[in-house]
């Protein structure tokens, strides 16, 4: 049986803690273990941070989350009305790159996200909207 | 309630001053900037030896690197006469190895387990 919960966000840095606390809870009443809920948390902060910071730098955006809990994994929905970007075609960082000699700091984001869950998808809606979707097996 | 971070400032001597920032809360989107300004203040007021101690680090996410990556940078000229200073890490939270061994770069990171050899390593 499957489980639903949702969360409606402005695009807003001081709402990261909600967002993280929401994913707490609900992966919690899942059964996620303590660290695959600490990989999706930060995968969902990362991907939630982009659409704030990248996609919308001047307010104004709503970010919803939807979460679904089976017996096999969890699932979060990631909606957004920012400008249109699809993350799962970004160019993956140059790791080999030591971070403290890269010239430009940051741009580690995508690729956390990308490595930290187990299915990534991303589409645009009927609506206009982004949508991406992590999935995170509970085992 | 937004993320919080508190930065608590002290200074220890080892073979050299060291000043320690022990971090606690949340490094992310929202409170990455407030660790670059503080370290930065710190640099500024003449420390070029500086310990982070990221036990208290609740979670962190890419941004606190970019922090990190930002400080680094100051250290670079942070000595005498810009010379080079120094920049380590103590006891990362498991929030923090997250991020370091998902990005594989705890090994580029000088990271002490134990307070009395950070500060004697400097």
């Amino acid at each position: 049986m499957s489980q639903t919960r949702h969360l409606e966000i402005a695009a807003d840095l001081d709402n990261l803690k909600q967002v993280r606390d929401f994913i707490e809870e609900t992966t919690q009443s899942a059964g996620l273990n303590h660290e695959r809920t600490g990989e999706l948390l930060l995968a969902v902060d990362e991907a939630v941070t982009n659409i704030i910071m990248h996609g919308c730098p001047g307010g104004g955006c709503a970010i919803e989350l939807e979460f679904r809990g089976n017996p096999d994994a969890c699932t979060i929905r990631i909606r957004d009305n920012a400008t249109l970007f699809d993350p799962t075609v970004m160019p993956a960082p140059n790791l080999d790159i030591p971070p403290l000699e890269r010239d430009v700091p940051g741009g580690f984001g995508v690729y956390l996200f990308e490595h930290l869950v187990d299915q990534t998808s991303y589409r645009t809606t009927p609506d206009g909207r982004n949508e991406l979707t992590l999935l995170k097996r509970i085992n | 309630m937004s993320s919080t971070l508190r930065i608590a400032v002290s200074e220890e001597k080892g073979n050299v001053p060291v000043t320690i920032l022990q971090l606690t809360g949340d490094l992310d989107g929202k409170t990455y900037s407030e660790l670059e300004t503080k370290a930065g203040e710190i640099i500024n007021a003449g420390a070029s030896n500086l310990l982070f101690d990221l036990s208290g680090v609740g979670f962190m996410g890419s941004a606190g690197m970019r922090a990190l990556h930002g400080i680094s940078n100051k250290i670079k000229t942070a000595g005498p006469n810009g010379s080079a200073g120094q920049m380590k890490l103590l006891n990362p939270s498991d929030a923090v190895s997250r991020v370091f061994k998902t990005l594989g770069f705890d090994q580029h990171f000088n990271i002490h387990r134990d307070l009395d050899e950070a500060l004697k390593s400097f």
